[in-house]
Order: C-alpha cells, then structure tokens, then sequence
C-alpha cells in the first residue's frame, strides 16, 4: 500500500473515573482515516469530546480502548522514552495559548525541535531561516515572545511546529485567541503548507470559519462522529455557508 | 464559610504546605542555636580566650538577622504564590477584598508563629543534640552552654514574630491593592536581560576590585585591627554582588549564543533558565556566597584548632607517659596504649640524702633521652634533641630538665644529676627507681588511657603535681581547655549557617517552581525525553548552587588569612572539613533537585 494513511483511528474510546467510582465516558468509539497532503477538521461543541480526541492522536493521554496510528505506529503502545522521540520527530502541535518558552527567542524557540534531534547548529540555521521566511517572521527572530504580537507569536509556534518537518500537524484552536486579521493570516498560512507541502493538517476547532479552510470537517457529538462534511470542488465561502446550516441544526 | 474554603485550599496543597512550613521551622530552629550562644555571655567567656568574641557574635547576630529577613521575605512569597490564585477567586466570587486581606493576614500570622513555636522548640532540642555529640567529637567541655536558654528563646520568638507580623501587613496589602485579574494570572514574566558589555565590563571589574580590597582587609588584620571584620564584610558581600551579576551572567549568554553549542537538546532551554535565574538571584547568591564562606570558615577554624591541641601539646612536652617504678595496675593500662612508636625502661637511683639522681652512662647513650624542640613555623614537623651521658653537661639547665622530670625527685631546687659507669651505680647509696617511658603516634586515641594513668601516678607521687612542667596529659588538658571552645563554636555555627543558607537557596528556588510548571509540560508535550528534562533541572539547580560555593571557597581561602594569628597554620589539613561541608550542601542540593522536580514534574 504505497498511499498509507496518515492517521487511522479505530474504535476509540476514553472514559474518565476509576472503576467502581463515578464514570464518565468521553469517547464512545471513534473510527477515522486521515490521508497523506489532507486537510481535516473536527468541530464540535463544548463537552463534545474533541479535546480529549485530540490529546489522544497527539499521545498526551492514553485512550482507554481502541487504537491510533500514526504514520505507521500504534502511539498507544508506546511509551516512555520512545514516546518522547515520537513526538519530537513525528508530531507538530499548535495550540491556542501559543505554548511558546517565553525564556527563549522566537529562533532559540523554533530551532529547539531540531536541537532535540541533534541536528547540527550550521543546518539548524538554514531550516529557521527557510521556515521562518515562509511564515513572514524572519524579521523578529530576536525578540523574545513577550516583545511580538499575539498573531506573531501563533506564527512562530507555526514555525516550531514545522521546522523538523513532522509527518502530521496537530492544531488545537490555533486561531483562538487571535484578531479576526491574525486568525485569517493564519489560516492561509496553514492551507498553503497544505498545498504547497503537502503537510497532513488536523485542527480541532469549534469556529466554522477556521473550519472551513479544511477540506473535509468531522462532526463530534457526545463522543462520537455526528457527522462527516466534505468541501469537495466547492470554494471556501460555500463550504462556511454550509458549515453553519448545517452547525446551525447539528447543536440541537 | 470563606475560612472553611481557604482551610480546604491549605489541604489540597498539603505538601507545598509542608515544604513550607518545614523551612519556617529550619529558619527559626537556627536562629535560635545562634541566639543560644550569642546571647549566652558565660559561655563566650568561659570558652574563648580572645577578648573580640563578643564583637564577632555581634557581628554575627546582625548577618544572621539580615538574612533570615531575606529567607522570610522569600518565604513569604512562595506562600502568597500558593495563595493568591485561591483567593482571587474568591474575591471573583464576591468575597469582600478587606475580608480576603483578614485571612491572608491570620494565614501568614499563624503559619509564621506556629512555625517559630515549633522551631524554637526543636533547635532548643538541636542546641543539646548537636553540643552533645560535638562535645564527645571534639572533647570540648563547652561549659556554660544551656539547650534551653530564655534570653535566647525571647530573642528568637519577638525578632520572629514581628517578621511574620510585617510579612503578613505586607501580603494583606498585596491582595487588596492587586487587581484581581493580575492575581488570577500571576504567571511571572521573565525579567529580559539586555545586553550592554560596556556597563557589564565596568561592573565586573568594580567587583574584583571590590573584593580584593575585602581579602586584602582579610589579611592585613594586624594593621587594621577589628575594623578589618566590617570592611571585609562590605567589600565582599559588595564584589560577590557585582561578580555575579556581571561575570556569571556575560558567561552564560556568551554560551547561548554560541550556537554550536547551545543547540544541542535542550540547552538553549536549560541555558535560558540559567540566565533569567541569575538576573533575579544575583542578591540571594551573593549573600549565600557569604554565608558559605562563613559556615565553611566556621567549620575550617574550628578544625583547626581541634588538630591544632595535639600538634602543640607535643610541641611542649616529648614523653606521652612516664612510669614510675610500675606497678601490675599500671603496667595493666599502659599495656593499653595504642600505637606505641617507643617504650624505654632506665634504671635510676635516686638518693634522698643528697638530692642526687644517677643514670647509668650505658642506658643513657643506648636510648638517648628526647626533648623536643618546637618548630611552629611548620606544622607536624617536630625536632627533637637527643642527650646522652654527657657528664660536662650533667649541671645544664637543660639536661637537668630533661633528665631529672623523668623521676620522681622534688626537682624544686638544688637537685643534682650524674651519669655514672655500672660500678659506680652499683656502689651509689639510695633508692632504685624505674622510669618506663612511653611515646605514641595519636596522642587523641590515648587520652582516655592518659588520663587513667595520670590519675594513678599521682596518687602516689602528689610532688609531680608541683612542677613547673606538668605531664603531657595535664598539657593536653590546657591546650583543650583554650582550643576546644573555638573548635566547638566553629563546628556549631558552621552546621548552622551551613543549614541556614542550603534552605535559604532552596526555598527561593522551589518558590520559583510553580511558575515553571508550564514550561517543563511544554517541552515533554514537545517530546523532550523526561531524562532530558531531569539533567536540565539538575545543572539549573546545579549552577545556583555551584556559583555561590565556588565564590564562597575562594572567600574561604582568603579568609582563613584572620587566623594567622591564632592558629599555627590556619591551610593544614584543610580539605577535611572541605570534604564534610560538600557532602552535606550536596545532600541539600539533591533535596532541592527531588522537591523541585515534584513541583514542575508531576507524574502524569
């Protein structure tokens, strides 16, 4: 199979609570594919259970059944340091408060992923500055996170989450606390690393716009997919019409 | 109902709590070992024989005053670190902010006064530990020393109690002026450092400067008297202040922009830390050099003139033991002495009607007797005269010192000593006495038995007693008598600043920790290995541990200049409490490294 998915996901569920005590089941068995150079999202409303999907593909928690590959690797069975590795190596993340040391320069911040893998300081360089010239942040490389702009700082966590070119990248909520302005750059960043890259993106987010910039949108309710939305040939204004129609009845 | 919540806030942080108040007890506990004997005017008098002891626990007492304050302060604001999240969240929730500034006022208070009940209590019970076992260690007396003084009780719970009392005004005032959303975001921001070499270069040298006007101060103490001890204090507390701030600082962000080394795991990360640690401690590391270099000091001095007993009392008298015609009770304990070098029997016949000893030539020259000769420019190095029957010598003051101390003579005036040949002894009037000379390599280990035999011997010859030069055991007891007190104060104040300034860094750095929390899950969601991260958490600790000891050692090494005039050679033998201090700041180090790594690492 040379056109391998990307991310499978099998029958995943998660319940929170001991046994014995007050249980509370998050994820009632969730089955998806993400495919190579593919755009996904996945929406749903608060409680719906999309952050503790997402803390599963990206190996923060463990699931309590089922299974998650990624890349060719069942991340639930991994642990320790190889969990680690895997996700140094494999996984790229963007979060909504920007995660950024804010000890360290947006360089020192972008070229820590390489650093990890003892990539050598002269290639280290060249990669930040490739990466950063294509994400329009070359000229605050110096400046520490405190001293940049909230869209300037979702941007070097872009960098970050890229620079070590990763097989998939994770975002949760990345335009979330950013101006309607820095959420669009954003956007349009991600969906030319998308196209031009052919970087694997899964966003986790309950704004129908920042959806909409996805090609197909999975729609979890109460712990399972609702419901599944593909953009097809359509542009990007259609699809965020059709979004929210069908958020509009889906909440209900 | 708002003291039921912030009592079950207390509980759920327990640990923290614990960690907290145990440091409390630590601060108050020293503070009162030091007040014991610096209030205790007896005691310095009874065991010092310097006239400025007094002024170096006056001294002593502001220092150790100031730097509790510090460690209060800090103290103070890992507490309010714990707290204020909680309670601006009750103040969201409507409580009144007087109401809120009422707990945390009672919190502080209570905390700080229940801490200082149960440390004073504690370092009363330290106080008598600690004094016992340093009295059997280093054979002090250490008299008038009381664990439970009440001068020293007040001093410690009034200067605690109004610390607390002011602590407390100040939090109170902190959670009422803080906006509320301030407190409920109190992630710190990092201080960021700007680079201007001009100024850092300026500084650096004003701090070497500094500090070489403190050693030379240190050294030329008998020019400047007492005043050296001030000047020294000012100069140094000043230079290490600079250096650190300047020097230690330039090298750690000259690393991090070295990139071929700094990209390399995560030690941008761990430098970054280093950097941004340095700039807001550069005052606590300093003053931790300081009282680094007091305790090791302390601890060094007080060595010293433990080792230093033995050295001059072999200085001043060459046979350990005499006997003096043996009898089986005698013979029995001297057969107990341990590492015996030499035993030589002379047979001397001591006639009472004309105050005559006789040697006899051939035993004499045979075993030559010893007296020995100080050398107290080199330590350890004693020279010993040899006499032999020399009998144009026999009316020397000397010989007749060295020979006729051997016996039990009453050697008061008028004795006369002959070396004669086997006949003419055999023909000599008087009594036979047999002397039985013992010398041992570690005179220490032999004193129990010494002192058994000086008892016996005594008994039955009261004139020994009489001499002008006393036995090696009554020798021994003088020099203990005027080392030991030193050696005891120095062993004891040196455990205590040594307590004091491990726990002073400790807390100022886990009260930092809360705010790393983020950074440390960050890098593991990052996919930073955990081992990585632990080595990270070590050389950060590693540093704010290792700047203060390196510059406190070299204070150390300057210092011990003060006692050139008290002590034989204040550098002898000197890695040995070396060695004792780093395996006790290590054992503090690695408690802070498993506390810290609790707070940022929690298990998942």
């Amino acid at each position: 199979m040379t056109n391998q998915n990307v991310v499978s996901v099998r029958d995943l569920t998660k319940t929170y609570g001991k046994k014995g005590e007050k249980q509370y089941q998050a994820l009632k068995g969730i089955s998806f594919d993400v495919a190579p150079g593919e755009f996904v999202g996945i929406m749903g409303a608060s409680g719906s259970g999309k952050t503790t999907l997402l803390n599963l593909l990206s190996t923060l928690d463990q699931p309590t059944s089922g299974s998650v590959t990624i890349n060719g690797t069942d991340v639930t069975q991994l642990s320790g340091d190889q969990l680690a590795d895997f996700r140094a190596q494999t996984i790229g993340f963007i979060f909504q408060d920007f995660n950024l040391l804010e000890t360290l320069t947006a360089r020192e911040n972008i070229a820590l992923p390489l650093a990890l893998q003892n990539v050598p300081s002269g290639r280290i360089a060249e990669d930040v500055d490739a990466i950063a010239q294509r994400l329009g942040i070359t000229p605050i490389l110096d400046s520490y996170p405190s001293a940049i702009s909230g869209g300037q700082k979702q941007r070097v966590a872009a960098a970050r989450a890229l620079v070590h070119k990763p097989a998939i990248l994770f975002g949760d909520e990345p335009t979330g606390a950013l101006d309607s302005q820095s959420a669009r750059e954003l956007l349009e960043t991600m969906k030319m690393l998308n196209t031009d890259q052919e970087v694997p993106i899964l966003l986790v987010t309950h704004d129908p716009f920042s959806a909409s910039y996805a090609q197909r949108i999975l729609l979890i309710k109460d712990g399972v997919i609702g419901q599944e939305i593909k953009r097809g040939d359509r542009s990007r204004e259609e699809f965020y019409r059709e979004l929210l129609d069908v958020l509009g009845t889906f909440q209900n | 109902m708002l003291n039921k919540l912030a009592l079950s806030g207390i509980k759920s942080r327990l640990r923290d709590y614990v960690v907290l108040f145990s440091g409390l007890v630590i601060g108050s506990a020293i503070f009162y070992m030091f007040m014991a004997l610096a209030t205790n005017d007896q005691f310095q008098k009874a065991n010092s024989t310097v006239s400025v002891t007094p002024i170096i626990f006056g001294f002593g007492a502001v220092l150790l005053a100031i730097i509790t304050f510090v460690y209060i302060i800090y103290a103070n604001s890992f507490l309010l670190s714990l707290r204020q999240r909680d309670y601006a969240l009750f103040m969201m929730l409507g409580a009144k902010s007087r109401k809120i500034s009422r707990l945390i006022f009672t919190e502080t208070l209570a905390l700080g006064v229940g801490a200082t009940l149960v440390g004073t209590a504690i370092g009363v019970g330290l106080t008598g530990g600690v004094s016992q076992l340093l009295r059997q260690m280093l054979d002090a007396p250490a008299r008038h020393l009381v664990s439970l003084y009440w001068p020293a009780v007040l001093t410690t719970i009034i200067f605690f109690t109004v610390l607390f009392f002011l602590a407390a005004l100040v939090n109170a005032r902190k959670m009422r002026r803080t906006p509320v959303l301030e407190l409920l975001h109190a992630d710190t921001q990092p201080v960021i450092v700007q680079r201007r070499p001009v100024r850092e270069l300026l500084l650096a040298i004003l701090g070497i400067i500094s500090l070489g006007v403190g050693y030379w101060a240190m050294k030329a103490i008998n020019h400047l008297g007492i005043n050296s001890i001030p000047i020294a204090l000012v100069t140094i507390v000043l230079g290490s202040f600079l250096l650190v701030g300047a020097v230690v600082t330039s090298i750690v962000g000259a690393l991090r922009r070295n990139h071929k080394f700094a990209q390399k795991n995560v030690r941008s990360f761990t430098l970054a830390q280093i950097g941004f640690r340095l700039h807001s401690y550069t005052a606590i590391l300093a003053v931790v050099s300081i009282l680094f270099a007091l305790a090791l000091g302390a601890i060094t001095v007080g060595l010293n003139f433990y080792q230093e007993t033995p050295t001059m009392t072999n200085a001043l008298s060459t046979y350990d033991v005499v006997l003096h015609d043996p009898t089986t009770a005698t013979q029995r304990e001297a057969d107990k002495l341990t590492g015996v070098t030499s035993k030589v029997t002379y047979d001397v016949k001591v006639d009472q009607s004309n105050n005559t000893a006789y040697f006899q030539a051939d035993e004499v020259n045979a075993h030559p007797v010893l007296e020995v000769k100080a050398n107290f420019t080199k330590r350890d190095v004693m020279q010993y005269s040899q006499y032999k029957a020399d009998t144009a010598k026999e009316n020397t003051v000397e010989y007749q010192n060295a020979f006729l101390t051997l016996t039990t003579m009453n050697i008061a005036g008028g004795s006369k000593l002959r070396f004669v040949d086997a006949q003419s002894y055999a023909r000599a009037g008087g009594q036979v006495q047999k002397v039985v000379t013992y010398r041992v390599s570690d005179l220490r280990a032999n004193i129990p038995v010494m002192k058994k035999i000086h008892e016996m011997e005594i008994k039955r010859y009261p004139q020994l007693m009489k001499r002008s030069a006393p036995d090696k055991y009554t020798m021994y007891t003088m020099m203990n008598g005027m080392n030991s007190g030193f050696a005891f104060m120095g062993f004891f104040l040196g455990l205590a600043f040594l307590a004091m300034l491990a726990s002073t860094l400790m807390f100022k750095i886990l009260s930092g920790a809360a705010a790393d929390r983020a950074r440390y899950r960050m890098l593991s969601r990052m996919g930073v290995r955990p081992k990585l991260l632990r080595n990270s958490i070590r050389t950060e600790i590693g540093v704010l541990f290792g700047v203060p000891a390196v510059l406190g050692v070299v204070h150390v090494l300057f210092g011990l200049q003060l006692f050139k005039a008290l002590l034989i050679n204040p550098y002898a033998g000197i890695w040995v409490p070396f060695a004792i201090f780093a395996v006790l700041y290590i054992l503090y180090y690695v408690l802070t490294v498993w506390l810290y790594n609790g707070i940022v690492r929690p298990r998942e």
